[in-house]
């Protein structure tokens, strides 16, 4: 099972990713903090679903091939779940 | 095309939103703005002129379609109906004549080619086939972008994308079927930036901003080893060793790049005579003596070397690009030629093929037969300076060059090479006008209106298509438009030449008297220079004004023949190798 800093890792390895189509003035800081959803975030729904299929691609291809981050019970819980990186470290380490 | 002005409406039947946002992104010049056209409309869009989208002040636009909704006929072809050959390709006609009709209204249409899916496999060898009225899907699709590249071909404003190689480069991420369904974007981030580079490197080539100049190191770059220690027969090049043959691909490639025009040249800590024997001598080397436009071998400072060798070659600082193994090389050149482009190169000698081809700083629109021979022209440059110095004096020198001037109007045998030389000369140009192919017909054909384009030649050979005039006449007044010229021929007396064929024409319908009027940019000093200094023209006391009136005729240098042609005909340079 991967560690929660090594899921923390793959998704500041996505916000890289994201960060590139977001503008100089939208970028998402590697923060633990960084807000991703709700009020103060950055992304917009294409870049949520952008990054949040990032994620679960790099979760995927560390070992857990069948992880997912959207089916029905992840997008219920998207205001909690994805509101920050560290939000959704936990969250992840809860589902894997 | 005004580089810092580029606005691309984006028209595609999938979410692109992301490409625009990577368009604008200032990380890699030029910065493009981008608006996204209604999704999933591209027919519609390419068909209307009138649609507000058109009208938002977009000077370009990039058309991306999925193949199965761009033409009906592929998607029946998915679904395994009857379907012909010709019924496919017509459509692809059709979709190509909306393309074209849509190229009217912007200065350059960008087309990636169609693709499928990565994962998609279909009945795997079956689609390459054919039976009558079945077609196989790959095959299918390989018609089709190669019957839409015949059809857009012959418009230089249209530019097609190899798509299939951003889809192999981002590999199993190029699409992700979830993103597809949940927002209708076919393709991962991955994708849009290989797409927005590609675009950004046709774009600076469009504006003439591509690399004319490769600097070469030679030990650990051109070959394996120090040729100084272990002879031209101990370094590794070619044969049957991986290291060996890494150096003789990077040497291939060179010669790709030097035959579509671009320079080579070698800067290298080395014994002269010992490396110019290694080129010479070592059967193995890809690249000959004659593929070089210049070298400098010796134990002085790379970057002196460098600014010397731009000026012999007559090319500006950012126009260049140094290749050297060592990082200490690299980093002297970085801080003392800020202009020039030192990319990182990698200390594993077998990647730099794949370095080579990643830079994306050679694209141009076009290649022209001046672009093929173009070293070819700088070793006979150099053969003329020989003879400038066993002539006696400048008078001499230019007489025994026997320079011949041919002046012709624009027209399809020319137009591809003027409009290059019309968008990319910087120094002596007097205006520093930019016009498109189709601008500078349209302005040709213009009542009162002249506009020349000029071959030189000299007992040497053929320096082609190397420079263009232009004049027009209004209430017996005059003005020179535009007066440029290669650096490649300057101060040889040509520019009295093309003074002398805008005098001729104005004269004739009527003309009192011509003006050129110096518009100053960053680098067309050469150009104030001439005809402040050399011209033989009056000028005001700001020197901004140079006139001839025309109640005395303009005196032609005894040297030049000027010649009238039709340019009808395409010329090919005799130095130019095709």
């Amino acid at each position: 099972m991967a560690s929660k800093q090594q899921i923390t890792d793959a998704i500041y390895n996505a916000i890289d990713e994201v960060n590139a189509a977001q503008g100089s003035e939208n970028q998402i800081a590697k923060d633990p903090k960084a807000i991703l959803f709700g009020q103060g975030g950055k992304l917009d729904s294409l870049g949520l679903l952008t990054f949040v299929l990032q994620v679960e691609q790099r979760i995927q291809s560390a070992g857990h091939p069948s992880f997912t981050l959207t089916d029905e019970k992840a997008m219920a819980d998207t205001a909690t779940a994805f509101r920050t990186v560290d939000s959704l470290s936990d969250y992840i380490v809860s589902r894997l | 095309m005004d580089i810092k002005n580029i606005h691309c409406l984006l028209i595609a039947d999938h979410t692109i939103d992301q490409l625009g946002a990577i368009l604008k992104s200032s990380d890699d010049a030029p910065v493009v703005k981008a608006t996204i056209a209604h999704f999933d409309q591209v027919q519609q869009i390419l068909m209307n002129p009138a649609l507000s989208c058109w009208k938002e002040g977009a000077n370009a636009a990039l058309v991306w379609t999925r193949p199965e909704r761009a033409i009906d006929a592929f998607r029946r072809i998915l679904s395994r109906e009857r379907v012909t050959q010709e019924d496919l390709l017509a459509e692809v006609d059709e979709f190509a004549s909306l393309i074209l009709r849509a190229s009217d209204r912007v200065e350059a249409v960008f087309v990636p080619l169609w693709t499928m899916p990565a994962w998609w496999r279909g009945t795997g060898g079956l689609e390459l086939k054919s039976r009558p009225g079945a077609i196989g899907a790959v095959r299918a699709l390989m018609l089709m972008n190669a019957r839409l590249a015949e059809k857009l071909e012959s418009n230089s404003k249209i530019h097609l994308l190899d798509a299939s190689r951003w889809m192999a480069s981002a590999g199993r991420n190029a699409t992700n079927p979830k993103l597809w369904l949940m927002t209708k974007a076919l393709y991962s981030l991955e994708v849009f930036k290989d797409a927005a580079a590609d675009i950004k490197a046709i774009l600076r080539g469009i504006a003439g901003l591509s690399k004319k100049l490769i600097v070469l190191d030679l030990d650990d770059t051109l070959w394996g080893g120090v040729v100084g220690e272990n002879g031209w027969e101990g370094v590794a090049l070619g044969g049957h060793d991986p290291v060996g043959e890494s150096f003789a691909d990077f040497q291939r490639a060179l010669k790709g790049l030097k035959n579509t025009g671009v320079i080579l040249a070698i800067v290298s800590k080395n014994d002269e005579k010992t490396a110019v024997s290694a080129i010479r001598e070592n059967p193995e080397m890809v690249l000959k003596d004659s593929d070089f436009a210049g070298w400098r071998i010796n134990w002085l400072d790379k970057a002196t070397n460098i600014k010397e060798l731009a000026e012999e070659l007559n090319l500006g600082h950012d126009s260049i690009i140094f290749i050297d193994d060592n990082p200490a090389e690299r980093a002297r050149v970085k801080e003392s030629l800020p202009l020039v482009t030192v990319p990182d190169w990698p200390a594993d000698k077998m990647l730099y093929t794949q370095a080579l081809h990643a830079l994306r700083l050679f694209d141009r629109p076009s290649v022209t037969d001046e672009d093929m021979g173009r070293t070819d022209m700088y070793v006979a440059e150099r053969q003329r300076t020989e003879a400038k110095s066993s002539s006696v004096s400048m008078e001499d020198w230019l007489a025994s060059l026997q320079l011949k001037v041919t002046y012709e109007p624009l027209g399809p045998g020319n137009i591809k090479r003027a409009a290059q030389l019309f968008n990319k000369t910087n120094q002596m140009n007097l205006t520093t006008r930019r016009l498109t192919e189709a601008e500078l017909l349209a302005w040709g054909q213009e009542k009162n209106h002249a506009m020349y384009a000029y071959r030189v030649a000299d007992r040497f050979g053929d320096y082609g298509l190397t420079g263009i005039a232009s004049v027009e006449v209004n209430n017996g007044e005059a003005t020179v438009t535009d007066f440029l010229l290669s650096c490649r021929v300057m101060g040889r007396g040509v520019e009295k030449g093309m003074l002398t064929t805008l005098l001729d024409f104005a004269k004739k319908l009527g003309a009192k008297k011509t003006t050129a009027k110096y518009i100053e940019s960053k680098r067309n000093k050469p150009c104030h220079d001439y005809f402040k200094d050399e011209s033989g023209l009056p000028k005001n006391d700001a020197a901004t004004e140079f006139w001839w009136t025309h109640d005395q005729d303009f005196p032609t240098p005894s040297h030049i023949t000027l010649v009238q042609g039709d340019g009808s005909a395409v010329a090919e340079p005799t130095l130019a190798g095709s």
